[in-house]
């Protein structure tokens, strides 16, 4: 089975980096966007699986970003990453329909196995 | 407060000049009082001693009556015999007992003496002759003279034998004088005093004579009286018989009687002297002469009386008993009352005039007493006026309709000159619209204080208006003061944005780093050996720790700053402890404790945030189970005074009593220096408070060293 393709999209270099890392070890093939214009580029290019997006990034917003995708694809999977365990932009990006969140300050091991889960049962739904 | 000396000395000036003008005056009158007393008792003894010269009087009167009734008895007959003259002068006798005898003495011429004793010889009378008395008091036959009058009739009072018959009375010189002035006058003529013979050494007596003229004889001249004389009738008068009688009727008692014959020589002229039968006096002899009497006592009444042609003084006095019977008490009375008067009114005078100086001195002193006070108040009150109109702050006084009543100096300089009046927010708000949280509207009583915050004053600025109840001008009003703080809000917020920014910039590289040594700890870059993964456990705990630091600030941060948006709904408190205490069952369990819960069967529903309300149990709870080594710990719940409450109870270390009221601050930690396992942040007891309190509720612990700690908080029961 081909490796599933996920989006991570931070400002945050070093972020990329390990949440790559952490990502590759848990079976995924990671892209890296470091900035929003980016990674509406690469979606464009060729649809990921999934998109971790940071919610807080210069010039466009993890918010805008999700606006612009859910503009032209409503169910591409895009996990909000937040620095935060509660926000008002929870609220903004539940409306934008996110599929969920990242904190970055938990265990990203747990956070990237939820991902999983969360995957394989859209996954499930999809190849019914 | 003293009375000062002078008026002192001037009160008891004033009261002894009254004391002695009263004092004077009482004697004054008790000396014109009693002058008066004297004379009113001297004409009252006038009276009495009148009433007793008056009886002597009649008393001589009807002597002289007496002896006229034998000169009448003469006169109608030519001869009187013996018998008859006994009967008649022997009922006389009977009704005048004070008459000792009485006598008829009949004019002898020599030629008849013989014829005479003759004549009473053969009347019985033996051995009768005309005789006198010699040198030794014998009586012999008398010499040869031109005339005799000898007693040749004499009857006596007591029958006994009388005076010797034939006894020529005028052998005597003195009672020759008295003879012959009665011949001469015509009218009784009584001697000198005389001593009896047979009563020698008692009173004196006296002799009458009355002359009888020759019946049908004319005698109205002294030659007729001479030439036709027929005899005398001679009365011997007792004179003690004759006063005491007299005085018999007498009605009242307390004089003493003195009587002088005046017409007598010097040194004969005493006669009786009658004591008052009362009167228990020490009275000394009489004296010689009335004359020498008045010297004695000024209180003798000499009246007059003629008793047969003499002249006798009688003289009263009063006895001490009259005297104090008749004495009147009305000047002691005077002078008593006088004297009690004069000391009352010293005293009085003295009391008023010392209590007139003591209220003078006392308003003086209160005076200035009042004056001090005053000057001390009015300093005090332009120390507060001055204090209150120089304070950097403004500061207005309204009524309670936000009418401005007062402002000081800092007011009029911040919102101007023209606020009397003005309600106050149209002076400062810049929308002119009261405040909307204005403690104004809720009335305000005396003495409380409320703050409130207004923003949009004076062009966006923010004030904090402390708003007191006070009394101005005897009204209800509220003061309030005015304190920019608008640089204070504006500080709150960059520290706020700061905190914000600083925990989201140092949250990512924690994350990374963390993230980081996971990876390496999960063996994804290679294999490490186990003292490596001890070291990194180590690291990456640390790194949990200033993860959750973060946490905690920026939770206080927004908590502080009223950030925290609450978003209540009813929630069942029951339902959430037991979802709590769910996801604390493995760490209790891992420790070996025993978590139980007692909460009631029905819900206790509370209008509550529940993600806050979830952080406070969590809070409570990982205290609970971080500080308790063996034991259990029990979170019970329940519903009373409209509230539900709820407590965590750990059978742990405790916490000592100073470290109690320290217990809920920021970054306080206790008993942890030596514990193992998660670090906390110090900020846990401290947020978890706050939530409780943004819910009006409270949260307070209880604890013992070394026993356990009991945290309770409680929280409104939702409708």
């Amino acid at each position: 089975m081909a490796k599933k393709k996920i989006l991570v999209v931070d400002d945050e270099l070093d972020f990329l980096k390990i949440m790559s890392i952490r990502l590759e070890a848990s079976g995924y093939e990671v892209v890296t966007a470091s900035n929003g214009k980016e990674a509406l580029a690469i979606i464009r290019s060729g649809r990921p699986d999934a998109v971790l997006l940071d919610i807080l990034m210069p010039d466009l917003s993890g918010l805008e970003v999700l606006k612009k995708i859910r503009k032209t694809d409503k169910k591409l999977p895009v996990f909000m990453i937040t620095a935060f365990s509660s926000d008002e932009r929870f609220k903004v990006a539940n409306k934008l329909s996110a599929s969920g969140f990242i904190v970055k300050t938990g265990d990203l091991k747990d956070e990237v196995d939820s991902i999983t889960s969360a995957l394989d049962l859209a996954g499930k739904y999809k190849a019914r | 407060m003293a009375v000062n000396k002078n008026h002192r000395q001037g009160v008891s000036r004033v009261a002894i000049s009254a004391l002695v003008a009263g004092l004077a005056l009482s004697f004054a009158l008790f000396r014109v009082t009693s002058e008066w007393e004297r004379e009113k008792i001297a004409a009252e003894f006038h009276l009495h001693a009148e009433d007793r010269t008056d009886l002597l009087k009649d008393k001589s009167e009807d002597l002289v009556e007496a002896l006229h009734v034998i000169s009448a008895l003469y006169e109608s007959s030519e001869e009187i015999e013996r018998d008859e003259f006994h009967i008649f002068v022997q009922g006389l006798l009977s009704k005048n007992p004070y008459i000792f005898e009485i006598e008829w003495l009949p004019r002898v011429r020599d030629t008849e003496r013989l014829l005479y004793e003759e004549a009473a010889q053969r009347d019985g009378l033996s051995g009768f002759f005309i005789s006198e008395p010699d040198e030794d008091g014998r009586f012999i036959r008398s010499g040869k003279r031109e005339e005799y009058f000898p007693v040749y009739y004499s009857e006596s009072s007591n029958d006994a034998a009388g005076t010797i018959s034939g006894f020529d009375v005028s052998t005597n010189p003195a009672r020759r004088a008295a003879i012959e002035k009665a011949r001469d006058t015509g009218s009784p003529v009584a001697t000198g005093r005389l001593r009896l013979i047979r009563r020698p050494g008692e009173g004196f007596a006296l002799r009458v004579f009355l002359p009888i003229y020759r019946n049908g004889r004319p005698h109205e001249s002294v030659e007729e009286r001479r030439a036709n004389l027929a005899g005398f009738v001679s009365a011997l008068i007792y004179i003690p018989d004759f006063v005491e009688i007299a005085l018999n009727k007498v009605r009242s008692e307390g004089v003493n009687i003195y009587i002088y014959d005046r017409s007598s020589g010097r040194g004969e002229q005493f006669i009786y002297f009658h004591r008052s039968r009362i009167t228990k006096d020490n009275i000394p002899p009489p004296p010689g002469d009335p004359e020498e009497l008045k010297r004695r006592s000024g209180f003798a009444k000499e009246l007059i009386i003629y008793l047969a042609d003499r002249e006798w003084s009688v003289s009263c006095l009063p006895t001490s008993e009259f005297i104090s019977a008749h004495r009147r008490w009305a000047s002691w009375l005077v002078l008593f009352v006088g004297v009690l008067l004069s000391l009352l009114l010293a005293v009085y005078l003295s009391g008023v005039l010392t209590r007139t100086a003591k209220v003078e001195t006392l308003i003086k002193e209160r005076t200035s007493e009042l004056q001090r006070s005053e000057e001390k108040y009015r300093a005090l009150f332009d120390f507060n006026s001055s204090i209150l109109k120089i304070i950097p702050f403004g500061m207005d006084i309204v009524d309670e309709d936000c009418n401005i009543l007062y402002i000081n100096d800092k007011f009029e300089s911040m919102f101007g000159k023209e606020a009397i009046g003005k309600k106050c927010w149209s002076l400062y708000k810049d929308n002119w619209v009261q405040c909307e949280e204005c403690p104004l509207k809720g009335g305000i009583e005396v003495g409380e204080m409320r703050n409130a915050e207004a923003d949009g004053v004076l062009g966006g600025k923010t004030f904090q208006i402390i708003h007191t109840g006070v009394i101005f001008n005897g009204k209800k009003s509220v003061m309030e003061i005015f304190i920019d703080i608008t640089e204070r809000k504006e500080v709150e917020r960059l520290k706020d944005e700061f905190v914000s920014t600083v925990s989201h910039e140092l949250r990512t590289p924690l994350s990374i780093t963390k993230e980081g040594i996971s990876l390496v700890l999960d063996g994804i870059p290679g294999e490490i050996n186990e003292k490596q993964s001890n070291i990194l456990t180590v690291a990456k705990s640390n790194i949990d720790r200033l993860a959750r630091i973060i946490d905690s600030l920026l939770d206080i941060s927004k908590i502080e700053s009223g950030k925290v948006g609450l978003r209540k709904s009813l929630t069942d408190i029951g339902a959430l402890i037991k979802q709590v205490v769910a996801s604390f069952e493995p760490a209790v369990k891992k420790k070996g404790l025993d978590i139980r819960t007692d909460l009631p069967e029905g819900a206790m529903r509370s209008n509550v945030d529940t993600d806050s309300i979830v952080q406070v149990l969590t809070n409570l709870l990982s205290n609970a189970v971080k500080f308790t080594e063996k034991g259990h710990i029990v979170i019970a719940a329940g519903i009373s005074d409209n509230e539900v409450r709820c407590s965590v109870a750990d059978t742990g270390i405790g916490i000592a009593g100073e470290n109690m009221p320290k217990l809920f601050n920021k970054f306080q930690q206790f008993g942890r220096t030596a514990g193992r396992g998660e670090k906390g942040t110090g900020l846990g007891l401290s947020i978890a408070k706050r939530i409780i309190e943004m819910h009006n509720g409270k949260m307070w612990a209880e604890s013992e060293p070394g026993k356990g700690t009991k945290f309770t908080f409680t929280l409104p029961l939702g409708q």
